[in-house]
């Protein structure tokens, strides 16, 4: 094996000009995987953090139904106060789970006194809320509120783009008004203590009150939790974490049910783009080394038929001329794999050293591009595969040659 | 006892469909130790001959039996494994692997054999190129060397593996009369050595006064044969 892999070797090193030139295409195609990978990757997560840390929570739990219309934030799918309790017992005795907010969502209206608008609600206890969705305060301007009290009762944190419209600004007195499920209208005044930016875009219209404050203004006697928003310790095991939750509530009795972040937001489509994106990417370096290696080879089998004649002759077993040339072609996917992946590393170096920021929607991201090593290693191992795979039918050929007629080709 | 024996051998190709005969009815038989050659007119079926010997082809008609194995019994490993071990070639073109140097070349078929140690390996090749007067060049590459020192190195490629027969082709056809000498002398030199059959076939009749036993080809069948002496006594 040794003296074959010496002999595949300096066969490529023979017309340097030309490996190189292979090399250099098959590294190129590796260096795009890596970098653009690195970034996609990286946008991503970005993107991923921002709605999942700012708004959504990893997972969320909602009574039966509620998801199928969730658009009407109907208030009479919630959580009864035992349904609720037993849900809050599964979660604490699921170890892999951070922390969990409930909330009363619902919509409401939102007056000035001179000017009226609809809002979206979220009536949260801020404690359970900030360790849940941790990002959340970052997007709020405040006068001061402290740490963990980013709204407090009597209080409203209203998004930025009914703050435009209505010509507010923190410490104003406003209105807000709702129907309770039962249909009955209630108003109550609260101050403005805070402004959100939207962070799904320009038509978010989502505000914070206390959960208090909810069921003043709903007419609760005991809490009607509509959903509760989960954070996980680790994100990678999300798809675990959520699916030992909806086995928990997967019994009939059980009124609740279990949708992870990408089951609830519009983003998820765009996260899916992005692995789409990077698989087209990975296609076209598949290609690029197919072409590559196969040219190459194919290419080197009918420069070398009579060196081929002369191995056969002087007794290389077919399968030992095969090997040859398929160790030929697996070589110059190993050295152009190398390259490209420090090449690829470099960049990605680089790039971390000067940080990209930009904004996508009303996101601010910055993105620091990192592969993880499974991707690399997944790189490495498809142009591996496919250097093999492409050196296959040259080196077939090459074995299956006739030494009498090898001989004496010209 | 015979080492090469044909009986009754018949080779045709087909060209552009028509079947054209190179070999027809030959039967011959070469003893162990000889040194033997072939002439004849280009066409005539020499290298075809030497092919059939060499179990790189196989006979259309008829038998070719070397070393006492019927070569139309074997099949392509069969036929690879016993070229590395029965066989050893010299080419007209020289044929050396240009990416191995020297000393790779002459390793080469040790290689195949797999069952040759380091050690007896090494002492094989320099003695090799010591006795073909290549042993100073052995980390060169074919590139680096003439015509005459290839030829050189593929004798000692040709004999590393301690065959019983060397078949060589043309040996001389690429070397000017000086060196083509030198290389038959260094072959003939191998023989009385190694005990090896050398059969080779040539243009040059020069050449030809070497071998013991010649055999004049036309048309793909034996015309004449004469021993060194009978040959020298008939020009």
């Amino acid at each position: 094996m040794k003296n074959l892999i010496k002999i595949a070797v300096r066969n490529l090193f023979r017309y340097k000009r030309r490996t190189l030139l292979t090399s250099s295409l098959i590294a190129f195609g590796v260096v795009l995987v890596i970098v653009f990978g690195g970034l996609a990757i990286s946008f991503k997560t970005q993107m991923v953090g921002v709605i999942t840390n700012t708004s959504l929570g990893d997972l969320q739990i909602h009574k039966k139904g509620y998801v199928e219309s969730i658009d009407n934030l109907p208030l009479n799918l919630s959580l009864s106060d035992s349904e609720y309790t037993a849900v809050e017992q599964v979660l604490q005795a699921t170890p892999e789970v951070e922390a969990y907010s409930p909330r009363i969502k619902f919509g409401a209206m939102i007056s000035n006194y001179a000017q009226t608008s609809n809002i979206r609600l979220s009536a949260v206890r801020p404690e359970m809320e900030q360790r849940t969705v941790t990002d959340l305060v970052r997007r709020i301007k405040t006068t001061g509120a402290a740490q963990g009290e980013f709204v407090k009762p009597g209080e409203i944190v209203v998004p930025e783009n009914l703050v435009k419209g209505l010509g507010l600004k923190i410490g104003d007195e406003i209105v807000l008004i709702a129907t309770n499920k039962e249909g009955s209208v209630n108003a109550l005044p609260v101050r403005i203590g805070g402004v959100v930016e939207a962070v799904l875009g320009p038509t978010g219209k989502d505000g914070y009150i206390h959960f208090s404050d909810a069921m003043i203004l709903l007419r609760m006697d005991r809490p009607e939790v509509i959903e509760i928003a989960v954070k996980v310790k680790d994100f990678a095991k999300l798809g675990s974490v959520s699916g030992s939750l909806k086995k928990a509530f997967s019994a009939p009795r059980s009124a609740a049910e279990v949708h992870t972040w990408d089951q609830l937001s519009p983003f998820a489509s765009i996260a899916r783009i992005v692995d789409l994106l990077i698989m087209v990417v990975k296609f076209i370096l598949i290609s690029i080394v197919l072409v590559s290696i196969l040219n190459i080879m194919t290419m080197s089998v009918f420069e070398r038929v009579s060196e081929i004649g002369t191995i056969a002759a002087i007794g290389t077993p077919p399968r030992r001329i095969l090997m040859m040339f398929l160790i030929e072609g697996f070589s110059m996917g190993l050295l152009s794999t190398a390259v490209g992946v420090g090449v690829g590393l470099g960049i990605i170096w680089i790039l971390n050293l000067t940080r990209i920021d930009f904004t996508f929607g009303q996101m601010h991201i910055s993105l620091a591009p990192s592969i993880p090593a499974g991707e690399v290693l997944l790189t490495v191992a498809i142009v591996m595969l496919v250097s093999l795979l492409a050196s296959l039918h040259p080196a077939a050929k090459a074995a299956r040659m006739e030494p009498v007629d090898a001989l004496g080709h010209v | 006892m015979s080492l090469i024996q044909l009986h009754d051998v018949t080779k045709t190709y087909q060209s552009s469909g028509v079947p054209v005969d190179a070999l027809r009815n030959l039967s011959l038989t070469i003893d162990r130790e000889a040194f033997v050659s072939f002439i004849g007119p280009s066409g005539s079926g020499k290298s075809t001959l030497l092919n059939l010997m060499g179990a790189l082809d196989k006979s259309t008609g008829g038998k070719v039996v070397v070393d006492g194995v019927d070569i139309a019994t074997l099949d392509r490993a069969g036929a690879a494994a016993f070229r590395g071990n029965t066989i050893g070639f010299v080419f007209q073109n020289f044929n050396l692997i240009p990416v191995l140097t020297v000393y790779e070349n002459v390793e080469y078929p040790l290689l195949m054999l797999n069952h040759v140690a380091v050690k007896e390996r090494r002492e094989r090749i320099l003695n090799l190129l010591d006795n073909v007067g290549m042993l100073d060049q052995k980390d060169k590459y074919p590139n680096q060397i003439s015509g005459g020192q290839k030829q050189r190195v593929a004798v000692a490629r040709a004999l590393v593996t301690n065959p019983k027969i060397v078949l060589a082709d043309e040996p001389t056809a690429n070397l000017d009369h000086t060196t083509a000498f030198k290389v038959i002398s260094i072959m003939h030199e191998m023989q009385r050595t190694f005990g090896t059959t050398f059969v080779f076939s040539t243009h040059d009749p020069k050449i030809v006064g070497e071998a013991e036993l010649i055999y004049t080809l036309e048309d793909g069948v034996i015309v004449h044969h004469a021993t060194k002496e009978q040959q020298r006594g008939s020009q």
